[in-house]
């Protein structure tokens, strides 16, 4: 997925200002991270955010760990902590 | 790779069963008795070769399955030579160094995809147990699920279970544990099934339960 957003390992947890996008792939998911304090890292999240929900069908969710509840996010939110983004779903 | 020997045939046949024999420790003693089975190998040898006139007396009992991956895999280059001219050759040094090259990349090739699948299924768990509480994690470390209790829609509790594998892998059980239904929604891209379990139990509990039971087939 293009964006000039870094990527960040897995087992890393980045600073409280920075907002975390895990997009699922084949390759397991792919982490992004950007900082809220900087409005052109928060303009690329927006924009991998609709790429992915609005063009590519993606569902977004809004997530906190350990089994908090989730909630589907259908309009970037910048304030929020962490999206996982899950491709569209088919019937097996 | 059997040694084969240059000659030229009328009648393909017995050669193969002579080297196939050799090569399988396949007895083959009549061949009315298991034109059965190994029809299917005589009708793919007649479609790839030439001379296939003759009679052919043999018989016993064979795996043609096996027989027939066997040669498939080590006689190539008979069919190729049948269909050249009707002579067989062995093959020079130099395919037999590219055969080997070959067979090499693609086990390299093999061992980096199961490679990579082990690393995407490694980090998809970790994603997943991230999101779940500690007795999902036990349940799924010891049974291989873990259980989701969903308000639904009209108001009512629903119980689903979400089993560790790619399809038909969420049931909807009851209080007693008893399956009610079964469910097979899965992302379109082959994500690790770990994701698929993750994106299931996001969508369940994040009111997207209706979604879901139409998307999803049922049984």
């Amino acid at each position: 997925m293009e964006t000039t957003l870094p990527k960040i390992e897995d087992n890393t947890t980045p600073p409280s200002s920075m907002g975390i996008l895990a997009i699922m792939g084949e390759n397991g998911d792919t982490k992004h991270i950007w900082d809220k304090t900087k409005p052109e890292e928060v303009e690329a999240a927006r924009v991998l955010f609709n790429t992915l929900v609005k063009d590519k069908k993606y569902l977004a969710f809004s997530v906190k760990p350990d089994g908090e509840k989730s909630t589907q996010i259908k309009e970037f939110d910048p304030n929020l902590e962490s999206y996982i983004f899950s491709p569209p779903l088919q019937g097996g | 790779m059997p040694t084969v020997t240059p000659t030229t045939f009328t009648t393909p046949w017995p050669h193969w069963v002579q080297k196939v024999v050799t090569a399988t420790s396949v007895t083959i003693v009549d061949m009315p008795t298991i034109m059965s089975g190994a029809s299917i190998i005589w009708t793919n040898w007649c479609e790839h070769t030439v001379g296939t006139t003759g009679t052919i007396t043999a018989t016993g009992t064979c795996d043609t399955s096996v027989i027939w991956a066997n040669w498939a895999d080590t006689h190539v280059h008979i069919m190729d030579s049948y269909t050249a001219g009707n002579t067989i050759r062995q093959p020079t040094e130099a395919e037999v160094q590219q055969r080997l090259r070959d067979r090499e990349a693609a086990d390299q090739r093999r061992l980096q995809v199961e490679g990579e699948k082990a690393v995407a299924r490694d980090r998809a768990t970790v994603l997943l147990q991230g999101h779940l509480d500690a007795a999902q994690r036990h349940d799924l470390a010891n049974k291989g699920f873990f259980d989701l209790d969903v308000l639904s829609q009209d108001g009512s509790r629903k119980k689903y279970r979400i089993n560790r594998k790619w399809s038909q892998n969420i049931q909807q059980i009851d209080p007693n544990g008893r399956v009610l239904k079964t469910l097979c929604i899965h992302p379109r891209v082959q994500v690790p099934v770990e994701d698929s379990m993750l994106t299931q139990k996001l969508m369940l509990e994040s009111g997207l339960e209706q979604e879901l039971l139409r998307i999803a087939n049922h049984s």
